[in-house]
């Protein structure tokens, strides 16, 4: 939920309007006008004298503007200001009549006429004619560049050809001639393994590796060793790793209790599989988003679900509906944000200022979501469940059972009591449908249902005396079972049993208040335009689809199988935004900045594409190629741009000092993940063993760091140090890269770098033996992919001779040093 | 953020790079003057030596758990009178319908209050100690907001909001101010009681690095050197680590980067050497040690985490949060909230003293409260009553800094329930914390998602009679 400024002021606007009594409320309403209004001649000077010095463009007073049709009618904001042909409903005419207490319209300068009043009057009970010539709807968005259909760019001619190795390149250097940028040489082929290496696989190349690569001469070796990486399982793990911060993954549920979703990880490896088996980036998206609409049925398409079901949880929330419409705030945020690369949040609580979402349109895709819900879901693995029966001891069904049975009758009996204390008002409000209830009947509805809310922890006091002996047995007896059984094979995903063919069980969730399941109601659900974002200000019903903007939603389809239409829509060949966002959050995984500086705001205040024809021209490569991703890959990295060296070129720094136009490598610092599974690579004890549950981080630990456990409120210590993820509260498009103290002292003093500096080297001295040279050599090799030059193995020598009077051996103090060397933090 | 239309700011870094002064002595010098800031750049952080606020230090005494009101700083008298009774109707009227208020069976405070000092403020007898700098605090008695849940409420207290995610207001003061000394963290946290709560110090959308750093009295995390390793072994590696990366980049030529992360090891050198100097409180004479309460097993451990805030903020960190947890007065309020004050008593009444007689207090602003206050009403009819959560009307406490001591701001109703006058909400509490510091709220932002992220982005009113 995010609080806005706007949102807090309606709430508090809306309090006072109640807490008040009219005070002339019988006075009339001056009447209204008996011709045919002309809006160009009658309203328009009223509205632009009286009016627009305030309400009008994009920051008008108190948010509320008078220059938009759409505005007036509600359509946008939930809060209608006219009543179209019923004017003495109309809060416009009460406020610039006086019949709002405490408030009158205009609030500066003199008050409308009786003749005015009646003329507005009119023009309402007429049907609230406009002009669109004259104050024409929000246009400008629709010509923002980001929303017209990707056009295939014609490869540009440039002056130097030599320096064109593949479309990649025409672009890059048509722009640098413009700008008299000089080319840089390539980097030195040593350079572009490790480069390639760390950059596709996240891990920095043996020795043997390159060895191999520069005694391979060939032409091809470069392609060759493309190749390679693109298949290594390692790729899967680096790429899959940015898709899991752009699309907030994590396992836990986040906010103050952070229960552990024990299957999170499933999704997790899902994402590293598709990365490595370059599943096309539609049918990517069609799993992740409907992946439980999909048929024929498979376990990888509801395990796909993850990605809606990261969203944030608060277990501890009592308000149900809150608790609901939080998650579906956070699955819509994290959808438009990742996907359309644009940020709706705004939208919750305000048509949003700069991009073309209303309000109606942020609810509208709210409801693509809103008949499904995230949960532990059983899955079909016929291996698991196997697994499951052969060691479930006979006796376990029926206790369950019969736990069960004395719950359920502990709860009904605790609903009956309750049921019976309520009032008749707030009785008849549950009755009522719930479109159909007044404001006081939806106020007490809520009440009831807050009261009909029945924890566990109250379920487990309720068990009759009788019965307790026997229900705490079989606790024990239950409890004691499960340890000798291994779970269920289920995953964490998102299911509706509304619009998915699929029946699939719903397996407990662990918290306090987990969220409730009801069918039913998930199979009611509509959704509402809530105004300013609270949940229980429910405004107009709204129709499922995308923003408007984009054109209108087909609603036959949209009915059956909403999220089935939303990716059908997301994953057509003109669909501005897809394609482009993805290709380039590839580019900037890459290269350090997308072309799109702001990777997760397409919109009117975003960046603008420093390459805008590369980007179409990439994002088309994309649908041609079956929406490749490794093909993207290699064309990235087969092109010169690629290779460049990092090189300084004063020239070129002056003219672009941020090299926006790439005229040379950017040097940046590794990612946590590298810098930590790198330690491990060097050493020789990384576990290369690929997916399965989680693991807590503690110094011993080998796997690689995307295997960590990722607990929201305590993410790895070494994840907050070097910028990895720690909250994961919202789409990560792009990290920080800080350099501080605290990271040198992690990298000298903590027990991880320490006990990797240990185990190299104990492998340094096993292949090197005693011999200092060959130490000096042998350790820099496996660190650094090199052997050391002139002047590195005569500081080495130096610090040898320093250190070997002091303490038993100089080794490993040599060793780690290496691990903080820049050579090997930095991609270079 | 220089892709934005009509906007084209130049980053510090590219600035000194278009300065020409990439590796020059100028660049390294404001490099090494506030590592942190200067790289990362994302708007809206303040020159420190240009803020004409008096506090340059913060110390946020945290009592986790939610101290009650009516038996610390807000007496009622008519609570006597209306002891095991309701709230009167025309009190009630006022009381915000929230969770958890429930207006039956009134609690009188079991606790004696007596005016002090020279202003003759009230003060509980739970507080003999700091009752004695009552003409230096300036208590706020009409603190509000309306979540009575411990974690969100603390998350509003600390964050501004209830949901945890945004940077808490040690991380923005970090960002926007950096550390007044380069060899130690900007924000430091020492904490006790629940776990779970690093939202309560975390960066949110801001750079990890400006986070809060959760410490012991034992110091920093990653400080000892490693087991093997001798004093000469260490100097001798980090000659070598510089050595080796100055050869690097020599090799690659000029990248303020590479060059920033060479100084990090002459900063962590540093901060090697003169942390383990700040936590060593054998330094201390016993006259002060006595005074944090370092000689009492009950105020040793808050009495530590004092001591150690006033030897940080001495040393030039910008924000310091000590956390005591444990004021979730349930049960028994009498047999919560005694222990609990004599916790804390002598251990912050020692703070102040210290500070003050250093001449740090003036540039120090001292906080002291906790996410919520509690009901003047009994939370159970028993003999041993304690009182529920209530964050309607509670009360807080500010000193130093440029605060005007001796002085109460706003009220609450008769009983003690709601705040009716001069209502303060975190958010301006926050305003006012950064006004003490001479930053108006408006001037420090991160932009984050194109948006201008502000510390008060639900808006926030300074009290300018907190001031002098």
């Amino acid at each position: 939920m995010r609080w806005c400024l706007s949102r807090s002021l309606a709430l508090l606007f809306l309090a006072t309007l109640a807490a008040r009594v009219p005070a002339d409320a019988s006075a009339s309403i001056p009447s209204p006008a008996t011709h045919k209004i002309d809006f160009r001649s009658e309203i328009y000077p009223i509205l632009k004298d009286h009016c627009f010095q305030c309400h009008q463009g994009s920051s008008p007073s108190s948010g509320i503007r008078l220059d938009l049709r759409a505005e007036l009618t509600g359509e946008n904001s939930g809060k209608p200001l006219v009543e179209v042909n019923q004017s003495s409903k109309s809060r416009l005419i009460l406020l610039v009549a006086g019949k709002v207490p405490g408030k009158i319209m205009p609030a500066r300068g003199p008050r409308l006429s009786a003749v005015q009043v009646g003329l507005l009057r009119a023009w309402i009970d007429q049907g609230l004619a406009w002009d669109e010539r004259l104050l024409p709807p929000l246009e400008r968005t629709a010509k923002h560049w980001a929303f017209q259909p990707v056009q295939r760019p014609d490869v540009p001619t440039v002056k130097d050809k030599t320096l064109v190795r593949n479309p990649i390149d025409a672009f890059i250097v048509a722009a640098k001639e413009v700008r008299g940028l000089q080319p840089v040489p390539e980097a030195t082929r040593a350079i572009l393994l490790r480069r390639l290496t760390l950059d596709l696989t996240g891990l920095p190349p043996t020795p043997a590796e390159v060895d191999a690569f520069l005694a391979d001469r060939t032409p091809q070796a470069y392609d060759r060793l493309v190749e390679r990486l693109l298949a290594s399982p390692a790729y899967g793990e680096r790429w899959g790793r940015h898709w899991l911060d752009v699309v907030r993954w994590a396992d836990s549920e986040g906010y103050e209790s952070d229960h552990i979703r024990p299957f999170a990880w499933r999704y997790r490896d899902y994402v590293v599989r598709s990365f490595n088996a370059d599943k096309p980036y539609d049918r990517f998206l069609r799993e992740q988003l409907a992946g439980d609409e999909i048929t024929p049925y498979s376990d990888e398409n509801l395990i796909a679900t993850g990605f809606l079901a990261s969203a944030r949880l608060s277990s501890n929330e009592e308000d149900k509906a809150r608790q609901r419409n939080d998650i579906l705030v956070d699955i819509v945020n994290a959808t438009a944000s990742t996907v359309l690369g644009l940020t709706m949040n705004c939208a919750q609580c305000h048509s949003h200022k700069f991009d073309p979402i209303s309000a109606r349109d942020y609810y509208r895709f709210q409801g693509f979501f809103i008949q499904g819900a995230p949960n532990n879901l059983a899955l079909r693995d016929p291996a698991g469940w196997k697994a499951y029966r052969a060691v479930k001891p006979p006796e376990y069904d029926a206790a369950v059972r019969l736990k069960q049975i004395l719950h359920d009758q502990a709860r009904d009996q605790l609903l009956r009591e309750r049921r019976a204390k309520l009032t008749p008002a707030q009785g008849s409000a549950l009755a009522t449908p719930e479109e159909k209830r007044s404001a006081e009947q939806q106020r007490l509805a809520r009440e009831a249902d807050l009261l009909l809310q029945i924890l566990e922890s109250q379920i487990e006091k309720a068990i009759p005396e009788t019965d307790r002996p026997l229900y705490d047995e079989l606790k024990k007896k239950i409890t004691a079972l499960e340890k000798q059984m291994v779970d269920k094979p289920q995953t964490f995903g998102f299911y509706s049993p509304v619009s998915s063919p699929h029946k699939v069980e719903m397996l407990p969730m662990k918290g306090f208040y987990p969220p409730p399941y009801h069918p039913e109601e998930l199979a009611r659900a509509r959704p509402y335009l809530l105004r300013s974002g609270e949940v229980h200000e429910r405004g107009p019903a709204v129709e499922v689809g995308w923003p408007a903007v984009f054109g209108p939603t087909p609603s036959a389809k949209v009915e059956k199988h909403p999220r089935t239409a939303l990716v059908d829509w997301l994953v057509q060949p003109n669909h501005p935004l897809t394609a482009r966002v993805w290709v380039n959050r590839i580019w900037q995984y890459h290269f350090g900045r997308g072309l799109v500086a702001t990777p997760n705001d397409f919109g009117f205040r975003g960046a603008r594409p420093s390459h805008p024809e590369l980007l179409d021209w990439l994002a088309s490569e994309l649908i041609r190629s079956g929406w490749s991703t490794k093909h993207i890959h290699r064309l990235i990295v087969g092109s010169n741009t690629y290779r460049q060296s990092s090189r300084m070129n004063p020239i070129n720094k002056e003219r672009d000092p941020e090299n926006r136009y790439l005229w040379r490598w950017t040097v940046r610092r590794l990612e946590v993940e590298a810098i930590r599974d790198g330690l491990l690579a060097v050493s020789g004890e990384l576990d290369r063993t690929c997916g399965g549950p989680s693991i807590v981080d503690d110094p011993r630990v080998v796997r690689r760091t995307l295997y960590l456990l990722q607990k929201r409120q305590k993410a790895p210590a070494v994840q907050g140090l070097f910028d990895g993820p720690t909250g994961a509260t919202e789409s990560c498009p792009k990290r920080a890269l800080s350099t501080v103290p605290l990271q040198a002292l992690y990298l000298l003093n903590n027990e991880f770098s320490v006990l990797r500096a240990r185990a190299l080297a104990a492998k340094v001295r096993h292949e090197a033996g005693d011999h200092t040279e060959r130490q000096i050599t042998v350790a820099m090799r496996r660190v650094l992919g090199r052997a050391p030059d002139d002047e590195e193995r005569s500081a080495a020598r130096a610090f040898f001779q320093a250190t070997s009077r002091e303490t038993e051996s100089a080794l490993i103090p040599y060793c780690q040093a290496l691990f903080n060397l820049n050579e090997f933090l930095y991609l270079e | 953020m220089n892709d934005h239309p009509g906007r084209t700011p130049l980053t510090r870094r590219a600035m000194l790079q278009q300065a020409g002064l990439g590796l020059g002595t100028l660049a390294l010098s404001l490099l090494l003057a506030d590592e942190q800031r200067l790289l990362a750049d994302e708007g809206g952080q303040l020159d420190p030596a240009k803020l004409k606020g008096k506090a340059k230090h913060v110390i946020l005494l945290f009592m986790g758990g939610g101290p009650s009101q009516v038996d610390t700083w807000d007496p009622k008298p008519l609570l006597e009178k209306l002891n095991g009774k309701e709230v009167p109707a025309s009190i009630a009227r006022d009381i915000p319908r929230i969770a958890r208020a429930p207006l039956q069976n009134l609690y009188a405070s079991p606790y004696r209050f007596t005016r002090q000092g020279k202003s003759g403020l009230p003060v509980s007898e739970l507080f003999p100690e700091i009752g004695k700098h009552i003409d230096d605090l300036c208590v706020l008695r009409s603190c509000r907001h309306d979540t009575p849940i411990h974690a969100p409420a603390e998350y509003i207290a600390t964050t501004g909001t209830q949901v945890g995610d945004r940077p808490s207001l040690g991380a923005w003061i970090n960002y926007g101010l950096g550390s007044a000394n380069r060899n130690l963290p900007g924000f430091v946290v020492f904490a006790t009681g629940e776990s779970g709560r690093a939202a309560a110090w975390s960066s949110g959308f801001l750079p990890p690095s400006y986070q809060g750093v959760l410490t012991t009295p034992a110091g920093f995390p990653n400080l000892a050197t490693p087991e093997g390793f001798s004093p000469a072994s260490r100097k001798a590696q980090l000659e070598l680590i510089e050595r080796l990366n100055r050869h690097h980049l020599q090799r690659h030529g000029e990248h303020a980067d590479l060059e920033a992360r060479i100084r990090t090891y002459e900063l962590a050198a540093r901060m090697q050497t003169s942390a383990p100097e700040v936590f060593d409180l054998g330094k201390e004479s016993s006259a002060t040690r006595k005074l944090y309460g370092l000689d009492d097993r009950e105020t040793v451990e808050f009495g530590t985490f004092c001591l150690l805030a006033r030897r940080l903020v001495e040393r030039g960190v910008r924000f310091v949060q000590l956390r005591s947890g444990g004021w979730d007065a349930h049960g028994n309020l009498i047999k919560n909230h005694t222990p609990q004050a004599r916790k804390t008593d002598r251990p912050i009444a020692g703070l102040l003293t210290d500070l003050k007689r250093t001449g740090l207090l003036d540039q120090t602003l001292v906080i002291w409260g906790g996410e919520f206050g509690r009901t003047p009403a009994a939370e159970n009819a028993g003999p041993t009553p304690g009182r529920n959560h209530s964050p309607s009307g509670y009360s807080m406490w500010l000193a130093g800094g440029g605060v005007k001591g001796g002085q109460c701001i706003g009220a609450t109703d008769d009983v003690g329930y709601a705040a009716i006058d001069r209502p303060i909400h975190p958010n301006d509490l926050h305003a006012t914390i950064l006004a003490a510091l001479g930053v108006e709220q408006h001037s420090l932002y991160y932009l984050h998602n194109n948006r201008k992220e502000l510390v008060t982005v639900n808006g926030g009113e300074v009290i300018r009679a907190v001031f002098a």
